[in-house]
């Protein structure tokens, strides 16, 4: 059960400027409910990259799509939701259909000649996370990305 | 994310990174660590005032690395604090690219 009444929300436009407005809303979210300093970064940086990936992507009409309906209002929707051991990040964009964890795993290079310049954002997005999942519904892509605590979360006065 | 050069040996070009190394800024930081790269000389990347860093700011540093691999010359990176050490051990760029503690580890190397 979530901790507190209302998640901490952030509209963002589908544009890459628009990424830099994600560790500042974060870190007002993270203070008002006094989370571990600890997991900050790797939630901020799980946020970025998911909303990447869907900035880059969601938003291109996929092969085959040609009469899918265009999307209206072209923003992505992030919330930070509290449980009492975990936060979850709940993003929905109303974007084509783009299931981000379908990305297969990428092999781990060994030399400069091997490394991928493309790709690294989902892998990242995996290693710093402890659960992802993701549905389609009501036309919209919505991805939930879940970090336990390792400490209890105080209840919101 | 601020980026300035020093040249600190007769091949070694140090890149010094301040700030947040992600989408924010990243073409004037590819732009400037190509024209580095380019210039065919050694590159030691401080990462010690880097506070974030995502796939995008990876994808700088390995492509500035493929640049210099080219003419035979390596980029090494300096001093990341330990959240942004996970983010390139979990890259795998550890395995790829030498990482010091400091200017000094990597003097005290004998070679980059």
């Amino acid at each position: 059960m979530a901790l507190q009444k209302y998640p901490h929300r952030l509209i963002l436009e589908n544009r890459l400027e628009a990424l830099a407005q994600i560790n500042p809303w974060l870190e007002r979210g993270w203070n008002e409910y006094e989370l571990p300093n600890e997991s900050l970064f790797e939630v901020a940086l799980c946020i970025y990259e998911a909303t990447a990936n869907i900035i880059m992507y969601a938003y291109q009409v996929p092969d085959g799509y040609s009469k899918a309906p265009e999307p209206i209002a072209r923003v992505i929707e992030i919330s930070l939701i509290l449980h009492d051991d975990a936060i979850e990040i709940k993003i929905q964009d109303d974007g084509y259909d783009f299931n981000p964890l379908m990305t297969p795993e990428r092999k781990v290079a060994q030399t400069i000649s091997e490394a991928s310049l493309s790709g690294r954002g989902i892998p990242l997005l995996r290693g710093f996370s402890d659960k992802l999942s993701y549905q389609r519904s009501g036309g919209y892509n919505q991805l939930s990305i879940i970090k336990s605590l390792k400490v209890r979360v105080a209840s919101p006065q | 994310m601020e980026i300035k050069t020093s040249v600190i040996s007769a091949d070694i070009t140090m890149v010094s990174l301040t700030g947040s190394f992600d989408a924010t800024g990243a073409d004037i930081v590819d732009l400037e660590m190509r024209k580095v790269a380019r210039s065919g000389v050694n590159i030691a990347v401080d990462l010690s005032d880097v506070v974030f860093i995502t796939s995008q700011g990876i994808r700088i540093l390995m492509m500035t690395a493929k640049i210099a691999n080219a003419s035979n010359k390596k980029l090494v990176l300096i001093g990341p604090k330990p959240p942004i050490r996970k983010v390139l051990a979990i890259m795998g760029v550890d395995k790829i690219l030498s990482i010091y503690e400091s200017v000094d580890a990597m003097a005290g190397n004998g070679r980059l």
